[in-house]
């Protein structure tokens, strides 16, 4: 349709890559500045590329994507289930390698409170980036990778990081009638429960702390839970009343403590990026739930306030991510009150973490 | 100004200067007591007052200051009356005045506070009698420490102002 | 009265919820999360000829260190990977990547025909079982791969994050060498992480605090190439400089662009005063902005070109100052102890970054643009100069180490205070300047 735009773009790109090119560059053997006329941008690319992009992979690939948000998808247990060195040697003697860490020093990690010793999680970057000979490694300064609503000692260096701590389980020599399967030490990511910055933890102890705005009282909590436990008590007297009337099974309400403990799993895979426009953003999420106590269906966002589209879309999709990740085999919901939780809608309200 | 407190100024500022000479004097060896051109010494060294070296080494070619401070101190004011002295007798040099900071500042401040400092120095010079056609006044912040400790005692000498002397172009 | 209202609005309450709780949904919220990088895989990419096997892995490579050096992601190495990507067109099989936790994966594809380099990239989230936004292709020269992986960086970080990238940017900075008594300077640029180094100037003279220009092709800095400091404008590309005001017996430095690029702002000494001047860029007289006897210094524009924000002594310590853009009553928006220095509007327009300095140590800090929510991102014996990523998300900046052997290097910081690293240059570094994102 716009084939005389095309090509009057492309004639324009390569003039003026010409002209870059071509000009006198003493100082600078590698012509950078020539590439990015010839790189286009997404618009262009979208409206360019559209026309010969009719049997082109984007459609490919969406189509076989949508089974896997079928409810009954057998998910994947934790890492430590799933993780390909799961297969190594039976033998855990075997030589020792990134993958086989020495287990026999492997315990869980003790509740000292080291921030700053952390060992340093991410993979080196000699990994990702060979490219060209470099100086040593970024010196990263970062007390701990992870803030979490409660503070983690550091695992041991060679610990796998996992939700769950887990002793190390070696196969015996004499191994006895029911051999155990080798089971790789795990312990929660370090972390600390505000963000460390250098000026909080490298400064002395003399050094004036940063004003804040006075810190917003504390969301109406005890209200709230007053709330809470009056509106367990009055529901749980309405209760068998109800379990009557319904034909599935219904029970008493949630109790506080059933509900602390799904939004306790929930949080702890809500990554919230605190630096972005995102983190202003309160979303609230619904979504229909299996009895197996998994996502049915999409998640859908019913409210937002706070930021604009792009934000709001980023805060959703985090929203969704610890939903959807943290529900591992299935959030551990009673059974028996399933008529309770077969609706779910989370409110994810980032206030409190912009200030830590 | 009139006249009268012109002369007074100078008589004055000559009294001080000599003070200030005769404790660089004595340091020297009281070498330097005899007048100019004397041949008592090697011309262009330090006993020689005539000389670049003497204004460095004898008159004083530098002035301290406080922490992010432009005033002159009373040394520093003493060290600057016999600047402004030597100047008016040697009519055939001309001066650039270096304004610098310690490391302790950012940038552009220390950039600033090193112009000021310079000013300073320019301004008493002119109140002494120096022509101000014959200073100028540049500044480097802190991009030309002379001592490179991170302490008090190196910063000391390096917030300074500091009379470089050029010698007039027939000269 | 208000404790009837108070029962009855407790009443209203408690009536709602035991309507949640017969037949709405459970509802909660979380106020708690956690911060932590997002775990990601970037397999590498799919060579579609065989020219292009070289930078298959190149590009997954830079793509990886772009996203990982923010400290928002973290790369799930490939020997930790289950499944390969042989094709870019064939389904992703997300599976394969939930068991190793990936939350995001990127699938590429690269060829090469003569001198060109075509690369493919999509992002999914694997979680959600879904593309993140379209595929998308770039083209360039073989010379330029780095950039294209910037490019597809920049691409994956905007979508993940929702905000714009900064790999596709550079850096100019003053090359440092030789001791502090006798530092050799000089004016260098490079991408935003240490690649593709080249001098600008030699070390003849002492060269300061280079500026971008809002297209980048220009620069903005001081020499003291007379003996003087004044300001200088370089053009990028040719390397042709010319000094901008040569007025006798002043000094000039710390400029800056405005935001339209045809005028800046810089500081004039005259007679041992410093204040603030905007001049053309086409001639002209700088114009005077302020007129205290106070040091009036290190201005920067806001992103709209309506305001400055610049450092004064004028209350008897540094501190920062926001007035309109043709000058006019400046407003103090320091308070807190110390000194303020060397302020910079975010691209943002959201806050302002300063250097401050108490009781003897350093700090880079934002606030806000009227000063309130002062945070302090780093502490040191010497950092300064603050300079923001084009999208407001990263700062860098200068630190000295100190004493006699000390040295200056480039670190840069994400603005919550995050992800503190050094940036890989050879030999000393200071006063870098961002540049805007590369079009």
């Amino acid at each position: 349709m716009h084939i005389g735009h095309y090509i009057s773009g492309a004639a324009h790109v390569g003039v003026i890559g010409w002209a870059l090119l071509g000009s006198v560059f003493h100082s600078a053997p590698e012509p950078v500045e020539t590439v990015g006329v010839a790189v286009i941008s997404e618009a262009e690319f979208a409206a360019l590329s559209e026309p010969e992009r009719a049997p082109a992979p984007e459609t490919d690939v969406a189509v076989p994507v949508a089974p896997e948000l079928a409810p009954s998808q057998p998910f994947v247990g934790t890492e430590t289930d799933t993780v390909p060195d799961q297969n190594r040697p039976e033998n855990a003697e075997a030589a020792e390698t990134e993958e086989a860490p020495d287990m026999s020093g492997a315990e869980a990690p003790e509740p000292a409170e080291l921030i700053d010793q952390v060992p340093d999680m991410t993979p080196p970057s000699e990994e990702i980036a060979a490219l060209q000979p470099r100086e040593a490694e970024p010196e990263t300064v970062q007390p701990a990778p992870r803030v979490a609503p409660e503070p983690v000692a550091p695992p041991e260096p060679d610990v796998k990081i996992d939700d769950v701590v887990q002793e190390a389980v070696v196969p015996e020599e004499s191994s006895e009638a029911t051999p155990q399967e080798p089971q790789e030490a795990t312990a929660p990511e370090a972390a600390s429960t505000e963000i460390a910055t250098e000026a909080k933890v490298g400064a002395p102890k003399t050094s004036v702390r940063p004003q804040l705005r006075p810190r917003p009282a504390a969301p109406a909590e005890p209200r709230a839970n007053a709330n809470d436990s009056i509106a367990a008590a009055l529901a749980e007297a309405g209760a068998e009343e109800q379990a009557e009337i319904r034909a599935a099974p219904s029970g008493p309400p949630l109790t506080r403590g059933e509900k602390d403990a799904l939004r306790i799993s929930v949080q702890n895979c809500w990554v919230v990026d605190v630096g972005s426009q995102s983190a202003n953003v309160t979303v609230t999420v619904g979504m229909k739930m299996t009895q197996e106590g998994k996502v049915d269906g999409a998640i859908s966002l019913l409210a937002a306030e706070g930021g604009d589209e792009s934000a709001t879309k980023v805060a959703f999709e985090a929203a969704r991510r610890a939903v959807l990740r943290c529900q591992k085999g299935g959030y551990k919901l009673p059974i028996d009150k399933y008529e309770h939780w077969r609706e779910i809608e989370i409110t994810f309200n980032p206030e409190k973490m912009r200030l830590k | 100004m009139n006249g009268l407190t012109k002369i007074g100024f100078l008589l004055a500022a000559l009294a001080l200067a000599g003070c200030d000479n005769s404790g660089a004097f004595g340091l020297g060896g009281g070498g330097g007591l005899g007048g100019p051109g004397s041949g008592q010494f090697e011309d262009g060294s330090a006993d020689d007052p005539t000389s670049v070296a003497h204004f460095r080494e004898r008159v004083g070619d530098r002035v301290l200051f406080f922490v992010d401070q432009s005033t002159l101190n009373e040394e520093g004011r003493l060290t600057l009356l016999a600047q402004a002295n030597w100047l008016l007798e040697n009519t055939d040099y001309n001066a650039v005045i270096e304004g610098h900071a310690d490391e302790q500042g950012t940038r552009e401040y220390n950039l600033a506070l090193g112009a000021r400092r310079a000013s300073a120095v320019k301004e008493f010079l002119v109140s002494r009698g120096i022509a101000g056609s014959r200073l100028s006044t540049v500044s480097f912040g802190k991009e030309r420490p002379l001592e490179v400790c991170s302490a008090e005692a190196c910063y000391a000498q390096n917030r300074r102002a500091v009379t470089v002397l050029k010698a007039d172009v027939n000269f | 009265m208000m404790r009837f209202l108070a029962a009855l609005l407790m009443g209203l309450t408690v009536l709602g919820q035991m309507a949640y709780a017969q037949s709405g949904p459970l509802r909660i919220e979380i106020t708690d999360g956690v911060v932590e990088p997002l775990p990601y895989a970037v397999p590498d990419f799919v060579a579609e000829n065989s020219a292009a096997g070289g930078y298959a892995k190149q590009l997954a490579q830079v793509i990886a260190s772009d996203l990982s050096g923010t400290g928002l992601f973290r790369e799930i190495p490939e020997k930790a990977h289950i499944a390969k990507i042989t094709s870019f067109s064939a389904p992703v099989q997300f599976v394969d990547w939930k068991a190793i936790n990936a939350q995001a994966l990127i699938t590429g594809a690269v060829s090469v025909s003569g001198g060109n380099l075509e690369v493919k990239f999509r992002v999914y989230d694997v979680f959600a079982g879904q593309e993140l936004g379209n595929g998308l292709r770039f083209k360039g020269t073989v010379e330029g791969w780095r950039r294209m992986a910037h490019k597809v960086a920049d691409a994956v970080y905007s979508r993940i994050t929702g905000e714009g990238g900064y790999f596709d940017s550079r850096v100019v900075f003053v090359s440092e060498t030789g001791p502090k008594s006798d530092r050799k300077k000089r004016l260098a640029i490079m991408d935003y992480d240490g690649a593709n180094l080249q001098y600008l100037t030699d070390s003849s003279s002492i060269v300061l605090a280079p500026r971008f220009s809002p297209t980048g092709d220009k620069v903005l800095y001081t020499s003291y190439e007379t003996g003087f400091p004044q300001v200088y404008i370089l053009d990028v590309g040719s390397v042709q400089r010319r000094v901008l005001n040569s007025e006798a017996g002043t000094m000039s430095f710390a400029p800056r662009f405005a935001p339209d690029g045809k005028s800046l702002l810089l500081s004039i000494t005259r007679d041992g005063n410093t204040d603030i001047y905007r001049m053309s860029l086409a001639g002209g007289a700088p114009k005077r902005l302020t007129a205290s006897p106070a040091i009036d210094t290190a201005p920067s524009f806001s992103p709209d070109g309506s305001k400055i924000v610049f450092e004064s002594d004028r209350s008897g310590t540094q501190q920062l100052y926001v007035m309109p853009a043709a000058g006019g009553e400046p407003k103090r928006i320091s308070f807190g102890q110390g000194r303020y220095g060397t302020p910079v509007w975010s691209p943002r327009g959201d806050l302002i970054a300063f250097t401050k300095q108490n009781k003897g140590r350093f700090h880079i800090g934002v606030m806000r643009t009227d000063g309130s929510e002062e945070r302090l991102l780093t502490a040191s014996f010497l950092d300064e100069g603050p300079t923001w990523a084009p999208n407001g998300r990263v700062i860098m900046f200068t630190r000295e180490t100190q004493g006699a052997s000390g040295s200056s290097a480039l670190y840069s910081v994400d603005v919550s205070g995050r992800n503190l690293r050094k940036v890989k240059i050879t030999g000393g570094g200071s006063d870098p300047a961002w540049s805007p994102l590369q079009e």
